[in-house]
């Protein structure tokens, strides 16, 4: 008996391992599959903003923010512009995010704000094609669906980005070639490769470095990106060491997710590299002060999340309130007064919000 | 005499695992010609600190008992509290005090655990996978834990560092942080009370025939229970190494440390069934992930391989072990049909 159900335990054991292996493989088929759904339904109509004109009074709208990760400082940078949105405006806003800060967790409170019932999604997500089946299911359901990050996106009425993500990129990579003197060899490291904006932010990098410093080199034959730090930051340090290890001769590094930088910032201190390797990224002052203090990151290229968040619930609440949104609109937030409108995968709004931070003006932000 | 140790050798699962290590090393020296340099040596003790710490709950709660998932978040969970408290108290002492509040933590959360898989006899993994997801809820929502920067004592502890050594020919250097002991101490006490106490010896009993064992006098229950109170401790002392060596407390990096624990436990020899495993085998096999995991890019595989090379490791490592053990099985029964 008791043998029997240890065998059982052994094999659910199994089971669950081994469907945490194919978690990833399953994304292209849900992909598949919302869109064959939706060329068999009415997809036309999906994308049409006039549906979704709320007959509720604005007071008694609920606009929902989907977060990658609730507890890191940039996401709470952009609650406080998207509580600034809900106060100015007099609508109920919530943000949330998931568990852990993984494609699976966001699905599951994606679908939890659906079945609360509410009128708008805003989503940042982790990884666009895990995420498609939700979006399209509330889009159906008529609610409003937001994203941001994620120009790949294909269920969503309006993505909204700070910049095009070739403009930021060439402006990472210019910053970069600034430290580095125009020369030598570099490395770049994404949280995924699944991560849209940040695969996009590197081919930029790479593409403009081509274009622009022919006596750069992107280290591994020019494989784009160099690693992965998983969003952690003890990841990023140690894929870090490994890619400085194997390449002794580079000199600059960048990254792209809040957790890069500090990681890589950390294995250059370690292993004596401080100086010799500059660092260029994208994340927040409060996480980076210390190393941008002494050196070791010598500029933050970002985008201010307070700005995004307001921004996003703003195109959600036009829609609901069945206003005009389009090339050209003015979301009420400095970088996004006229947004220009991009259509590729999806009806991207885009505007010119990009900041530079460095020793001189850090302590101007606080997030 | 030395034929016979080889032999013996032959039949351990350990044997096996050290063998692949070796040529792995081997094979990433050729490659990169990095692998055996006095900072990849240190840098992989390091990296194989937290994982090792880890597999000792894993590996206690398969002997005794069945799989125990819920270890990466006690250690969340526990070594949050034990921050929190030495932050808002400012405390400046030795380090040993955080780890201590961050045992009890974790110590009381193991008991939850103990207590209900003694009690109404559920099975471990599905109690577990329940008692994880509670206090990711505790962590998350009602405590609404944050990145935060560590208290003094941790922070000077974090700094310490054991060895530095630097390669004269590239000019990298390397540090080993001071958790390294912890991770030492905790083995040879696991060593000396699972070899030369009852209590150890009760652990293996108990996973592997529960009636025998109880009526080879061994406290069944008592023992089962206490194996997960000290899980729940191992598993604080593991997150707050964690935090020390990342020096900032990262509430969302511990879910999911499970799954690559339990692959490197299992690697390494220990049965899912139960009874048999040992540290030995816990490290070789901690030790053969970690050297995986951290050499892809020496070894220059691209970024969207690496996981299939991780994942083939884990199948081809357990399918020699498992292959192995089985013939051995078939020639023992071949020689008792011979007796017979």
């Amino acid at each position: 008996m008791m043998k029997k159900m240890k065998k059982m335990v052994a094999l659910l054991l199994a089971t669950i391992m081994c469907l945490s292996m194919v978690a990833c493989s399953n994304e292209s088929d849900t992909k598949d599959t919302s869109k064959a759904d939706s060329e068999s339904s009415t997809s036309s109509d999906l994308f049409d903003l006039a549906q979704y004109k709320s007959d509720k009074d604005k007071s008694e709208w609920t606009i929902a923010v989907v977060t990658k990760d609730n507890t890191a400082n940039w996401f709470k940078r952009m609650e406080i512009g998207v509580n600034e949105f809900g106060e100015e405006q007099s609508i109920k806003v919530i943000q949330k995010g998931p568990a852990n800060a993984d494609a699976a967790s966001q699905v599951q409170v994606i679908d939890d704000l659906i079945n609360q019932g509410v009128d708008a999604l805003c989503v940042v997500p982790i990884d666009p094609g895990a995420i498609e089946a939700s979006l399209e299911s509330a889009m159906k359901q008529g609610i409003v669906v937001v994203t941001h990050e994620a120009s790949n996106q294909k269920n969503t009425l309006f993505d909204v980005e700070a910049f095009t993500s070739e403009d930021f990129g060439a402006a990472l990579m210019d910053a970069l070639a600034k430290e580095m003197g125009e020369k030598g060899k570099y490395g770049m490291m994404v949280a995924y490769t699944t991560s849209t904006t940040h695969m996009e932010y590197a081919e930029a990098q790479k593409a403009r470095q081509e274009e622009a410093y022919p006596d750069m080199e992107l280290v591994n034959g020019g494989a784009v990106p160099t690693c992965e730090s998983e969003e952690s930051i003890d990841t990023a340090y140690e894929r870090a060491k490994e890619v400085l290890k194997a390449n002794p001769d580079m000199t600059g590094f960048t990254g792209v997710a809040s957790t890069d930088c500090p990681g890589i910032a950390k294995a250059i201190e370690e292993l004596g590299l401080g100086g010799k390797v500059k660092v260029v990224g994208v994340g927040t002052p409060n996480e980076f002060k210390e190393y941008v203090n002494s050196g070791t990151i010598s500029k933050i290229k970002l985008w201010d999340p307070k700005d995004s968040g307001y921004a996003m619930c703003s195109i959600a609440a036009k829609i609901l309130a069945g206003e005009e949104v389009g090339d050209g609109s003015d979301l009420g937030v400095a970088g996004y007064e006229s947004v220009k409108l991009i259509e590729g995968d999806n009806r991207c709004l885009i505007g010119e919000a990009d900041i530079e931070i460095t020793k001189d003006n850090i302590e101007d932000f606080d997030f | 005499m030395s034929r016979l140790s080889l032999k013996k050798l032959k039949k351990q699962t350990e044997f096996y695992v050290f063998l692949i290590i070796i040529a792995l090393a081997v094979f990433i020296q050729i490659r990169s010609g990095l692998f055996f340099t006095n900072n990849n040596l240190v840098d992989l003790l390091r990296s194989m600190i937290v994982p090792s710490i880890y597999a000792l709950c894993a590996l206690l709660a398969f002997v005794s008992t069945g799989p125990d998932v819920s270890f990466p978040l006690i250690a969340a969970l526990s070594s949050y509290l034990a921050t929190d408290i030495a932050t808002k108290m400012n405390y400046k002492g030795p380090v040993v005090f955080v780890f201590l509040i961050g045992m009890f933590f974790g110590m009381l959360m193991g008991a939850l655990n103990g207590f209900i898989i003694v009690k109404y006899k559920f099975p471990s993994l599905i109690v577990t996978l329940g008692t994880s997801t509670i206090f990711s809820g505790i962590l998350l929502g009602a405590f609404e834990a944050e990145r935060m920067d560590l208290p003094e004592s941790m922070a000077r502890f974090g700094k310490q560092s054991l060895l530095t050594v630097v390669n004269a020919k590239s000019g990298l250097g390397s540090t080993l942080p001071m958790t390294f002991i912890i991770l030492i101490i905790l083995y040879v006490i696991a060593y000396l009370i699972l070899n030369f106490t009852m209590v150890g010896r009760g652990v293996y009993a108990l996973g592997g025939d529960e009636i025998s064992a109880e009526r080879a006098g061994f406290n069944v229950k008592a023992i089962r229970f206490g194996v997960f109170v000290v899980n729940g401790g191992i598993a604080a002392i593991g997150g707050l190494c964690y935090s020390i060596m990342s020096m900032r407390y990262l509430p969302t990096e511990f879910a999911g440390g499970e799954m690559i624990v339990i692959a490197a436990v299992i690697l390494g020899g220990t049965r899912m069934t139960g009874g048999v495993g040992t540290l030995k085998g816990c490290l070789l096999g901690t030790l053969l992930l970690t050297m995986v995991s951290n050499s892809l890019i020496l070894i220059g595989v691209a970024v969207s391989w690496q996981k299939v090379f991780i994942g083939a490791i884990i199948i081809i490592g357990t399918a020699i072990s498992a292959l192995q053990s089985r013939s051995g099985a078939i020639i023992k029964k071949k020689i008792k049909k011979e007796a017979a």
